[in-house]
């Protein structure tokens, strides 16, 4: 008996509410509040502005693509060593110096591909993270900056190859097609004044000496690097 | 199973971190600071170079100059080496990224000897090595070949070289012994790194 007053009420409470609900869809855009309209003449309609945001930050992304290059192909081809010879002017030159014509020293066989992106102006530059090439001693012989030098005499410790004997170019780049040096500062490959999308390769040519470049594995590590500017 | 199953779970799981740890990140994102961002990526550039000594002769048969009249008569001998007839050996080049020594010496100790067809005179002793000189000079500085002592032709102490040279040779000839006919010997250059 009693849930039967119950259920009655509640039906009562329902009818009430109904007109109410009505009310509210007469007038869709009284939900909002601010940026609405409403039109009551002729086909009532109701019109909402709402902002789209998007928050964007500094995008500089740079990749490097095909990060580990042979500088030479053959191990016991002696052909970057003639090359040299020819590009001294058929002389020995001197290691770290630049020969009197790069464009004749061996060019590795594969190159970086840097890949530059950014929604502002960049600059991307390139450097020698030492300024001696890494050595990695082949049969304990005396060539700086490898260990193995506890039976070397002075006079023979050779010094350490230099990043000098570097040169690259960008395929697409700021320098116009000229062999640059490689040094252990920033120099520039390419840039952007209002931000884009940029790929080029890095092409590489070195410089081996028959007086000092002794068997064994060399490696320069390069430092590429984007700013914004 | 049930064993089974978890160990292919174990492998997959190992493999995905090992794979994601090896793989190299080629790019980077420059964020900071606001005012010039930057960001670098290093790349490397390597080269094995192996042990390099190349000989290179630029002729392996050199025709001896056949002594003239006034050089192979009775009744004139040569005052010196340097007054025998000269032959412009091989272009020698060596190429080395290492110290080097270079040596000459005769492969026999004498001449090989074929008797002219129509005089047909044999010789009753061989002509020794020794009658031919060497020099890095046309007219000075030759030292007459050995079969037993490799004489030095050139060296390079201190480091790897490209060098290239003539070689000169000098052939005494006597004219109560070398008779008609075809000589020929053969010369030795070794090129050993140090």
């Amino acid at each position: 008996m009693r849930y039967r007053w119950i259920y009655g009420a509640a039906a009562i409470v329902t009818m009430l509410s109904i007109p109410a609900v009505s009310q509210a869809q007469a007038n869709p855009c009284d939900a909002y509040s601010g940026d609405s309209t409403v039109t009551t003449s002729g086909h009532p309609t109701c019109s909402v502005t709402k902002n789209a945001t998007a928050t964007i930050g500094n995008l500089l992304k740079l990749a490097v693509v095909n990060a580990n290059v042979d500088l030479i192909k053959d191990a016991a081809d002696t052909i970057p060593f003639f090359n040299t010879w020819t590009a001294n002017g058929s002389a020995a030159g001197t290691t770290g110096s630049a020969p009197a014509t790069v464009t004749d020293l061996y060019q590795a066989p594969d190159t970086n591909l840097v890949i530059a992106q950014g929604n502002r102006g960049f600059v991307v530059n390139v450097k020698a993270q030492d300024a001696v090439f890494n050595f990695d001693v082949a049969n304990g012989v005396c060539r700086k900056p490898a260990t193995d030098q506890a039976h070397c005499t002075t006079a023979a410790a050779l010094a350490g190859k230099p990043v000098g004997d570097i040169f690259f170019h960008p395929e697409n780049g700021t320098n116009g097609g000229s062999w640059l040096q490689l040094t252990t500062s920033d120099q520039e490959l390419f840039s952007s004044v209002n931000g884009a999308r940029f790929t080029s390769g890095i092409e590489l040519k070195s410089a081996w000496y028959y007086a000092t470049d002794i068997a064994g594995s060399y490696t320069a590590t390069l430092v590429y690097t984007i700013t914004g500017q | 199973m049930l064993l089974r199953h978890k160990h292919f779970v174990v492998l997959l799981a190992l493999l995905g971190l090992g794979g994601r740890s090896l793989k190299a990140q080629t790019f980077c994102d420059a964020t900071s600071p606001a005012a010039a961002p930057s960001c670098s990526r290093v790349a490397t550039a390597t080269a094995s170079v192996a042990q390099i000594l190349r000989l290179d002769l630029s002729t392996l048969s050199t025709s001896m100059r056949p002594p003239d009249l006034a050089q192979f008569d009775s009744t004139r001998t040569a005052g010196s080496v340097g007054e025998n007839p000269l032959t412009t050996g091989p272009v020698v080049t060596v190429k080395s990224n290492r110290p080097w020594d270079l040596k000459i010496s005769a492969a026999q100790p004498s001449f090989t000897f074929r008797a002219d067809a129509v005089y047909q005179v044999s010789r009753s002793t061989p002509k020794p090595a020794s009658d031919l000189a060497w020099s890095v000079a046309p007219n000075s500085g030759f030292v007459p070949i050995s079969a037993s002592t490799p004489a030095d032709l050139m060296s390079s102490p201190e480091g790897g070289s490209y060098t290239q040279f003539t070689v000169y040779y000098r052939t005494r000839w006597v004219f109560t012994s070398d008779y008609p006919g075809i000589y020929e010997l053969k010369v030795a250059y070794t090129l050993t790194g140090r």
